[in-house]
Order: structure tokens, then sequence, then C-alpha cells
């Protein structure tokens, strides 16, 4: 029987409590480049995840510990814009082409999830990251 | 009346992405153009719907979460998601004259095992439509 404590309680709107930013830099060789691992009982929410406008990260993939969210596809600052083409949250603005299709705004884990960046080849150009934290 | 636990429950909270995907929908065709349908007990987030910069607004578009009209039969636009009968959700290319982009959503989310579906209500597409959308808890 389930009682009240087990009820999906914690999965009310994100209450933010740390955020933070950096950068994988340029000529990462390939394997997991980047994990965001929250603390004991929170989440993590990936706001930005891009490259400059001219810089993108190939061949990624995108996971919440061993859950791949996204495979095998680009990280693109500029022209997220196709449906190999990916960014988080905001980006430069780019006039021509497809629409930003590629663009989502953020990406929430579920509690004590670690977010994962892996490539399979060597970065080509800087990544940059933001992140919050919370419950 | 006071609200029970249950209904605290049913609204799903938070978000939490699951898998992400995104693709486009041709011109010339009509009736259901697409339908999302999330994994049993999850939901879906459209996170993003327009056409590219250059094209005109697509008309007679409608969304649906289950049962419920969220849209019904506007222009899915690209560059200007402004004004009566326009729309488009998510990120869009840049614009900086005209009316703000008031009728740009950002993302519309549905309940737990509601499908999402898009309908052309009369006539067929003349454009390609993009779209985005996640599946999560």
């Amino acid at each position: 029987m389930k009682n009240i404590i087990s009820l999906p309680i914690k999965r009310g709107e994100f209450v933010a409590q740390f955020a933070g930013s950096g950068t994988v830099a340029s000529s990462t060789p390939g394997g997991t480049i980047l994990t965001i691992t929250p603390p004991s009982g929170q989440r993590v929410r990936v706001t930005n995840l891009s490259t400059d406008t001219s810089g993108i990260i190939t061949n990624a993939t995108l996971s919440f510990d061993s859950l791949d969210i996204l495979t095998s596809i680009s990280i693109s600052g500029q022209a997220p814009n196709s449906g190999l083409r990916y960014s988080i949250g905001n980006y430069q603005p780019y006039g021509v082409g497809a629409p930003p299709v590629g663009n989502h705004k953020f990406i929430t884990g579920k509690i004590g999830e670690a977010f994962i960046v892996s490539t399979t080849s060597t970065t080509s150009g800087v990544l940059y990251y933001a992140y919050e934290f919370g419950e | 009346m006071s609200e029970t636990l249950s209904d605290i429950v049913k609204t799903g909270g938070d978000f939490i992405t699951r898998s992400a995907s995104g693709g486009t929908i041709s011109s010339g065709v009509t009736g259901t153009i697409l339908t999302l349908t999330p994994p049993a007990g999850q939901r879906v987030r459209l996170t993003h719907l327009s056409v590219t910069a250059a094209a005109s607004p697509q008309v007679g578009i409608s969304v649906l979460l289950g049962i419920s009209t969220v849209i019904d039969e506007q222009e899915v636009a690209g560059t200007l998601p402004s004004g009566f009968n326009t729309f488009s959700v998510g990120n869009y290319q840049p614009f900086s004259s005209g009316n703000p982009p008031s009728t740009n959503y950002q993302q519309f989310t549905g309940k737990t095992n509601e499908a999402l579906t898009i309908l052309k209500n009369a006539g067929n597409t003349t454009v390609t439509i993009y779209y985005g959308y996640e599946f999560g808890l």
C-alpha cells in the first residue's frame, strides 16, 4: 500500500538553489566531456548548451545517467536548425535557413540524475553550458 | 471546494525530460498531419512549431492535446508570430519591426498519456512545417 510519502510530491515546479556555468575546451578527446551531478536530493536543469557562432560539437550524445536523451547529434550555437542540430537555451540570432527547430528552452532530470555529454570524436570548438541545481 | 491530493498529483508537476526529437511535415498533406504519442506514463511537450522565415504562414492549423483544442485553425508563422490568427511555438528567427511576438508560445505540454495532434482542417499544406518535442514524466 502506498503511503503519502511515496507520492510524487517532489515533482512540483522547479525551485532553484544554485546556478553555475562553464566551458569545455576545444580539442577535448572523445568520451565523456561533461558531467553535471546535482547534490543529494536535488535535480539538475540544463539551461544552456551551445557553441559560439562558428563552432559545432559533432557526434554528441546527451544523457541523464544511462538514459540517452539525444544520440549522435551536433550541438550548434547559432543555428540549431535541423533534425541533427540542437542547442539548449538562448542562442545568438540568425535569420536565414530553416527555423530553430532543435532549440529547447531547458531540460530537467530526475532527483539525483547526472547530466552527461559524451562524444565519439575530439571536439573542434568550445562547448558552453549553464545549469541550475534545485528541488 | 477544496483541492484533493489526487487532483494535485494528476496535474503532473514539473516536466522531467526523457527523450527529445523533431522533424518536418511536408507540404501537400491534409487531415491529421502529425500525431505525437508519448510512451506509457509519460507526457508530450511541443517545443517548436514554425515555418521558415521566407515561407508564407501555413493557414488552417489546429493543435490538440488529447481532446482539448489548444489552437483552432490558425496560421503557423516563421519570423513574425504576431497578430490575430497567427502563432508559433518555441524560438523563432529574429525580426525587429512591426508588432511584438505576442502570439509566440514557449511550449505546449500535455497530461500523462495524452497525444498531441496537429490537424490541417481543409485543403493541403503549402509549406514545410518544422516541429520539435520532448517526451517526459
